[in-house]
C-alpha cells in the first residue's frame, strides 16, 4: 500500500451526475470486458485535462421533510407548545441587522464600500427606473445572531437531500424610489465583494427565490480585494476616488511604537555591581517607575566613580539634586544644587556582597523580559513599516493609473484602512433581493439524545416546536423542527446555543454551559431549560451582550 | 446512456449474478442498480468527476471479467464491487498520485474529531493526521467514519476478518488521537 500526501477536503461536494441521470450504456462495459484489462479507457495521464467536478452537498443525512410544521407532543400534560416559534418570519424590526442606505444618482456608476468591508459595484443606468435617484439599501447578515434574528430560511434542498446552511455572510440588497421597490435593468449585473470570515473554498453563492427556497448559483473561491478590484477593471467606468492617501492612523501607530521602543531601550536593566568599601557611597530615594532600570536593586545605594566628588559634600546643605542615566552606560550622572553652586560626578548603583547573587538573578530576569519586549516592538514596527511601504507603493501605482476603475476602488479601500490583501468573495447578481455565501451542512451525525427542551414562560410551561442550534464559533446554524428539537444532536466541539422565540420578540436560549451539563450517552430523557431573555432587548448587540453575560456570569442581564 | 434499474433484493442480486456467470448480458440490471453507489463511492476518493466516471466503468468491466470467480459468502454483492473499486483507485493512484483525494462532509468530519480529539483540533490538522496514516488505515477511516459503514461490511470490502478490522480501527483511532494531540 502506498503512503502519500492526499488532499483532504471537508464541506459539501457533489458530482454533476446525480441519481436518476442517465448512466453509460451497458454495451460499453460488455465491450470493455471482452477487450481486456485496459480496453476502452482513457489513459490516466490525460485525466488531469478533464473537467472538474461541481461543488455542492455530498452527505446523505435525510431530513424529514414537512417536519417544520410539526408540533412536539409534550411529555407532561400541563405543558403547552409555543405558538410563535416560527423561523419563517423575522423577529421584531429592532432586532434586525443594521441596514446601510445610500441615495444614488441613477445615471452614474457608483462604488460603495461599507464599514464592514462589503464592496458593491453599480454600473450607470443599472436600475429599471425613470427616476433621477434611488435609495439603495444593503444589509449584511454576517453572524449567527443576525441570521437568527433575520428569520431567513437556513435549509437547502439539493436533489432531494435536505441540508442546513453554514453562513459566511447573507446579504439583502434592495433599491427604492420612495416606497416603490426598484429592480435592475434586464441583463445588468451588480458586482459584490463580500468579506471572508471563514477562508474556505467550500462556500457557494445562493439566491433566495420568491418561494422561500435557495437557488445554487456558483462556487466561490476567496480572492484578495486587490484581485477583485482588478477583475472588474474592464467592466466599469471611471469614478473619482474618495481619497488618495494611506491612512495617517497607521503612521501614528508606528510613531507610537517607535517612541515606546526608544523609552524601553533607555531603560535597559542595569547589571549590579558589588559594593566596594574603599569608595564613597550614599543612598537616594529613587522611584522605581522613574528608573525601571534599577529593578534589580533594593534600597539603591550609589557608589562614586571617577572625578568630581569630594567627601565634604556629605557635610554641606544641598537644596536639590538631579540624577540622570548616562546614555548606553550603567552609570548615572548626579548633579547637586545649592547656594555654593552645582557639583557633578558619576555614580553606579551597587549592592552589598551578600545580596549580590540575588540581585544578579533579578537582573537576569529583568533583562530577559526587557529583551522580549524590545523584540516584540521591533517585530511590530518592522511589520508596520513593510505594510505601509506596500500600501504606499500600491497607492502610488493607483494614483499614476487614476483613470482606471480598479485603481480608484483600491485607493478608496486604502484610504479607509482596508487592507488590499484581505480576502473577499467576488460575485455578480442579476437581480436585487437576498443572496448568501453559504455551505450546506447537516445536523451533527452523532447519537440523538432525548432532551425535554422547555421554558417557563409567564408561568406556563412551554416547549418549542422549532428551534435553532447555533455554533457561535463558526456561524453554523441548524434549524430544528419537530422531534429533532427534543432528540438533540450536538457537537461538544461547538459553542452550542439553542434559540427559540415566542411572541415575536422574546428569545428563549440555552447556553454552552447547559449543553456541557447534559449527559451525552444517556437514554433517559433530560431537561434543557430554555431561559427567557429579559425584555426588552432592543438590538442584536444587546442579545450578544446578554449571551456574553451568560458566559462571564454577569447576572445583570440574565433571565427572569 | 440509459436509466438506472429499480432496486433488487439481495436474493435477486445473487440470482442475477449466477445468471450473469453464464451469460454476461444478465449482468445489466446489476450494473444499472449499482452504477450510482459505485460512482459515488469512487467520486469521494478521486478529485475529478471524469476520473470517477472512468474508474466506475472500469470497476464494472473488472467485475464482469472476474464474475466467474465470485462466490457468495453471505455478504452483499455491493461489498465485492466496492472492494474492486478500492483496488482500482489504489492502482490508479499508484500511476497518478494526483488522482487520489479524501473527502468528507462537515458532519462526518465533526463526528470523527469528536471521537478522537480535543475541541481545539481543526479540519486541517485532521487532514495532516490522516495523511500520516497508511493508505489501508486511511481507507478504514473513510469507510467507517466518512461513509458510516458497519465493521462487518468494511471487513468484506478490505478483505479482512471482522476482528482484524475491529483491532485495526482501534489502533488507527489511537494513532489519530496521538497525532492530533501532538499538534495542539
Amino acid at each position: 500500500m502506498m503512503k502519500s500526501n492526499i488532499p483532504f477536503n471537508t464541506g459539501d461536494r457533489q458530482p454533476n451526475w446525480q441519481e436518476g441521470d442517465p448512466i453509460p450504456d451497458f454495451e460499453s462495459v460488455l465491450e470493455g470486458a471482452r477487450a481486456g484489462k485496459n480496453g476502452g479507457f482513457r489513459n490516466l495521464r490525460t485525466w488531469g485535462l478533464l473537467a472538474a467536478a461541481a461543488c455542492v452537498g455530498v452527505i446523505a443525512w435525510l431530513w424529514p421533510r414537512g417536519a417544520e410544521d410539526a408540533v412536539v407532543s409534550p411529555a407532561q400534560e400541563t405543558a403547552a407548545a409555543v405558538q410563535d416559534a416560527d423561523f419563517s418570519g423575522a423577529l421584531a424590526a429592532d432586532w434586525q441587522a443594521e441596514t446601510d442606505r445610500y441615495t444614488l444618482a441613477t445615471d452614474r456608476a457608483h462604488y460603495i464600500l461599507t464599514d464592514d468591508g462589503l464592496g458593491v459595484n453599480l454600473p450607470a443606468g443599472c436600475f429599471a427606473t425613470e427616476a433621477d435617484s434611488v435609495v439603495f439599501e444593503i444589509t449584511l447578515i454576517d453572524d449567527a445572531y443576525k441570521v437568527f434574528a433575520s428569520g431567513l430560511p437556513m435549509d437547502y434542498d439539493s436533489a432531494g437531500v435536505a441540508y442546513r446552511f453554514m453562513s459566511d455572510g447573507m446579504l439583502r440588497v434592495e433599491a427604492f424610489d420612495g416606497d416603490a421597490p426598484i429592480a435592475l435593468q434586464p441583463g445588468v449585473t451588480l458586482g459584490l465583494e463580500v468579506p471572508v470570515k471563514q477562508d474556505s473554498a467550500a462556500f457557494n453563492h445562493y439566491t433566495l427565490l420568491a418561494d422561500g427556497t435557495w437557488n445554487y448559483e456558483a462556487p466561490l473561491t476567496p480572492i484578495t480585494y486587490h484581485q477583485a478590484c482588478t477583475q472588474r477593471e474592464h467592466e466599469l467606468p471611471v469614478q473619482a476616488p474618495a481619497s488618495t492617501s494611506v491612512p495617517t492612523a497607521r503612521y501614528a501607530q508606528l510613531a507610537g511604537w517607535e517612541q515606546e521602543l526608544n523609552t524601553l531601550r533607555g531603560n535597559a536593566p542595569i547589571k549590579p555591581y558589588k559594593r566596594n568599601a574603599a569608595q564613597d557611597h550614599f543612598t537616594l530615594d529613587v522611584l522605581a517607575a522613574e528608573f525601571p532600570a534599577l529593578t534589580a536593586f533594593g534600597n539603591t545605594e550609589f557608589e562614586v566613580r571617577g572625578p568630581g566628588f569630594h567627601p565634604d559634600f556629605f557635610d554641606q546643605v544641598w537644596e536639590d539634586f538631579r540624577i540622570q542615566r548616562i546614555t548606553g552606560m550603567d552609570r548615572f550622572r548626579v548633579t547637586l544644587i545649592g547656594e555654593q553652586g552645582q557639583r557633578e560626578f558619576n555614580v553606579v548603583p551597587v549592592v552589598p556582597a551578600k545580596e549580590f547573587e540575588a540581585a544578579l538573578t533579578a537582573y537576569e530576569t529583568a533583562k530577559a523580559n526587557h529583551t522580549a519586549q524590545t523584540q516584540d516592538l521591533e517585530t511590530k514596527i518592522a511589520g508596520q513599516q513593510t505594510a505601509l511601504a506596500a500600501l504606499e507603493q500600491q497607492a502610488q501605482a493607483a494614483r499614476e493609473n487614476k483613470g482606471a476603475r480598479a485603481a480608484t476602488t483600491l485607493l478608496s479601500a486604502i484610504a479607509l484602512d482596508m487592507d488590499p490583501a484581505r480576502l473577499v468573495r467576488a460575485f455578480e447578481i442579476g437581480s436585487l433581493g437576498v443572496c448568501n455565501v453559504d455551505v450546506p451542512i447537516e445536523i451533527p451525525k452523532v447519537k440523538p439524545v432525548p432532551v425535554d427542551v422547555r421554558a417557563d414562560y409567564n408561568g406556563a410551561l412551554i416547549r418549542p416546536a422549532q428551534a435553532m442550534l447555533v455554533d457561535a464559533k463558526r456561524n453554523r446554524s441548524v434549524a430544528l423542527a419537530g422531534e429533532d428539537v427534543h432528540q438533540l444532536r450536538w457537537m461538544d466541539r461547538w459553542e452550542n446555543y439553542l434559540f427559540a422565540s415566542v411572541d415575536g420578540n422574546q428569545i428563549l436560549v440555552a447556553t454552552p454551559e447547559q449543553f456541557e451539563a447534559l449527559e451525552r450517552k444517556s437514554d433517559v430523557p433530560q431537561v434543557l431549560e430554555l431561559r427567557v431573555i429579559e425584555a426588552p432587548l432592543k438590538s442584536l448587540e444587546e442579545v450578544q451582550a446578554y449571551l456574553a453575560s451568560e458566559v462571564t456570569g454577569d447576572s445583570e442581564m440574565l433571565s427572569r | 446512456m440509459n436509466q438506472p434499474a429499480p432496486a433488487t433484493s439481495a436474493a435477486e442480486d445473487l440470482a442475477l449474478v449466477e445468471r450473469a456467470q453464464q451469460d454476461p448480458r444478465a449482468f445489466e440490471p446489476l450494473y444499472r442498480k449499482y452504477y450510482g453507489p459505485v460512482f459515488r463511492f469512487v467520486f469521494k476518493r478521486v478529485r475529478r468527476e471524469a476520473d470517477a466516471q472512468d474508474l466506475t466503468q472500469q470497476v464494472f468491466i473488472k467485475a464482469l471479467q472476474n464474475l466467474g470467480r465470485y462466490t457468495h459468502r453471505g455478504h452483499a454483492f455491493s461489498a465485492w464491487l466496492f472492494r474492486i473499486a478500492l483496488n482500482e483507485i489504489t492502482d490508479g493512484a499508484r500511476r497518478n498520485q494526483k488522482l487520489r483525494a479524501m473527502h468528507a462532509g462537515y458532519a462526518e468530519t465533526e463526528a470523527l474529531l469528536e471521537e478522537v480529539s480535543t475541541p481545539q483540533a481543526t479540519e486541517q490538522q485532521l487532514g495532516q493526521a490522516l495523511n500520516a496514516l497508511s493508505e489501508e488505515d486511511r481507507m478504514l477511516v473513510e469507510l467507517r467514519y466518512f461513509e458510516q459503514r458497519k465493521l462487518k461490511d468494511i471487513a468484506v470490502i478490505l478483505d479482512w476478518s471482522e476482528s482484524n478490522a475491529k483491532v485495526r480501527m482501534h489502533r488507527t483511532l489511537k494513532r489519530l488521537r496521538t497525532a492530533l494531540e501532538n499538534t495542539q
